[in-house]
């Protein structure tokens, strides 16, 4: 049974996405685990053999379904010229917030290009607006300098809201009516969609209001701007709020993307900078290993040389054999403590020490024989260490 | 392609032009109909699905927000779309759900000689929940965040039901006779 903490190991190691500490600890369990080390060989297998499988090719009808489909889709709500014109209008409505009365009841009579009598329309909506102006504005009649009465008329606008049976037609035929009906709501919506453009309209048109009934018809025009931003926030209004919505995440969007090039360049800076970084530990971790090689071929080669010496029974020689390796390797391990590889270093000067002694100890009459054997067993010392895990270790360290 | 260039081609499907959403078209229609080719094994199905999970993005482009990447959104929508058809093929055949299994124990061997015929089958032996993060991590090589956010799950679920369903897929294969390497 493995334990969960080397299950989710393994994974994180087939997903690349160990840290150098979680993969050290995971080879040094799979080493001595060898059911986990089987488990992890498989799904590793597993993982190749996944990324191999081929992908399909599209068919090539799909892209053409799919623009048909489209096609199809946007059709019949074509008020402009698809379902995307429809976007243009929402992000256009963004641009026209400024718009005036006159300008959002052009649009609405605009918005029914289909209508069979479009002077009917424009006519009508005149008539459903001075509708909804009079009884704004002028109903009930605001006594002048009496400012309770904008109090009374936002009542008003909170308790009864003008609704199509308000609006008497009598010139009118029911498909007109209708016409009409929707160009009240869709100018109510407008209103409120616009309202705080409005509110800032009506405040500067209060301020350079010169006449009584021209003050008298810009308060009434701020307290319905207010209204209709009061409204707008009640909830009475859900296209305006979700106008005001889309309007926002909009504004978010256009931010993210102008933030997004900087974030761009800095992520790609980090990538930069973290590459190189690899690249490096890459190199020293290759030129460690290939050091260790090679100072674990001249101790074996040291050791060859020292038996040799021993058969035939040269002491002078040996002891040559011992100073210039000794030598040898304090060039070496000076060489790495330079580079700041302390542990490669202070292995191999303390060999270069010990060749050193065993030099002079040949020199002074010892036994060859364990000037041999310090030889052989310095030459497996330096093989272990040019071994790959242990420059592994070193880097885990 | 970068993830800006799509928010740009984004931004043009949604002032109106077309020909924008056909240069996503073609950019994304390979990996969503592989997506979904994954998750369904049947060719003509998963084309339906991409099918509709494109004209979906495009009804809803309206709704992405530009803080995330497009792909996740519409990879999101397709493996919706996957879910969505074989809760579907479930609920009227009951015959696709029936084949699933969480235990590799009660599958018998099959008889599919090549190893990516096993594989496949192997997957459509998982349950949806499964197969989808395998689908995401190994066909679309998606990170553990970017499959939480298609899937709205956390990322700590994400690695757990990826870790299971690997070794259930690992199972299954021994079975079936393979990964007996050593």
């Amino acid at each position: 049974m493995i334990e969960q903490s080397i299950l989710e190991l393994i994974n994180k190691d087939i997903d690349s996405v160990c840290t150098p500490e979680e993969s050290f600890r995971l080879q040094e369990f799979l080493r001595t685990n060898p059911e986990a080390n089987k488990l992890h060989e498989d799904l590793r297998l597993l993982t190749v053999t996944l990324q191999k499988m081929p992908a399909a090719e599209p068919p090539r009808s799909l892209k053409p379904a799919i623009l048909r489909s489209l096609e199809a889709k946007s059709a019949p709500r074509h008020r402009t010229s698809s379902a995307a014109g429809w976007l243009t209008g929402v992000l256009g409505r963004r641009s026209r917030l400024s718009l005036n009365w006159r300008g959002a009841m052009e649009n609405t009579a605009n918005k029914t290009p289909n209508s069979p009598k479009p002077i009917l329309v424009i006519v009508g909506s005149l008539a459903a607006i001075a509708v909804v102006v009079y009884f704004s504005f002028f109903y009930p009649p605001v006594p002048a300098g009496d400012t309770e009465g904008t109090i009374g008329a936002v009542k008003k606008y909170r308790t009864a809201q003008i609704t199509e049976q308000d609006v008497v037609l009598d010139a009118m035929t029911s498909s007109n009516a209708d016409v009409v009906a929707k160009a009240m709501t869709q100018t109510s919506a407008k209103l409120a969609e616009n309202a705080l453009a409005l509110s800032k309209e009506a405040e500067s048109a209060l301020a350079a209001a010169r006449t009584a009934e021209e003050k008298q018809f810009a308060e009434g025009a701020l307290t319905l701007a207010r209204e209709a931003m009061a409204v707008k926030f009640e909830g009475a209004a859900v296209e305006a709020r979700k106008q005001y919505e889309k309007a926002t995440e909009l504004a978010s969007q256009a931010e993210a993307l102008k933030t997004r090039d900087k974030m761009k360049e800095a992520s790609k800076l980090n990538e930069g900078v973290a590459v190189l970084a690899k690249s490096f530990e890459q190199i020293q971790q290759l030129g460690i290993r290939q050091e260790m090689i090679a100072v674990s071929a001249e101790a074996r080669k040291l050791s060859e040389r020292m038996e040799s010496s021993m058969t035939e029974g040269s002491r002078k020689e040996a002891s040559q054999i011992l100073a210039e390796a000794s030598k040898q390797f304090a060039v070496r391990g000076e060489a790495l403590q330079a580079l700041g590889l302390k542990a490669e270093a202070k292995e191999i000067l303390a060999a270069a020490k010990t060749l050193s002694s065993q030099a002079d100890a040949v020199k002074a009459g010892e036994n060859l024989k364990t000037s041999l054997e310090a030889a052989q067993s310095l030459a497996g010392k330096m093989e272990l260490l040019s071994r790959p895990d242990f420059a592994r270790e070193k880097s885990a360290e | 392609m970068t993830d800006t260039e799509d928010l740009e081609l984004v931004h043009r499907c949604q002032a109106g032009d077309r020909s924008a959403f056909e240069h996503l078209v073609d950019k994304y229609q390979g990996a969503i109909f592989n997506l979904a080719l994954r998750m369904v094994q049947n060719q003509e199905d998963a084309e339906d699905i991409a099918q509709t999970a494109f004209l979906k993005a495009f009804e809803r482009l309206e709704t992405f927000n530009a803080r995330f990447r497009f792909f996740s959104w519409l990879y999101r929508i397709a493996v919706n779309e996957s879910l969505s058809f074989l809760e579907a093929r479930k609920r009227f055949s009951g015959l696709e759900e029936a084949d699933q299994i969480a235990d590799p124990e009660q599958v018998d061997p099959v008889e599919a000689s090549d190893l990516s015929a096993k594989m496949e089958e192997a997957l459509m032996q998982l349950t949806v929940d499964y197969r989808a993060v395998v689908v995401l991590k190994h066909f679309e090589g998606l990170s553990y965040e970017e499959i939480g956010q298609i899937l709205e799950i956390p990322e700590k679920k994400v690695k757990s039901r990826l870790f299971s369903a690997r070794q259930i897929l690992r199972d299954l294969l021994v079975k079936k006779g393979l990964g007996q390497h050593d």
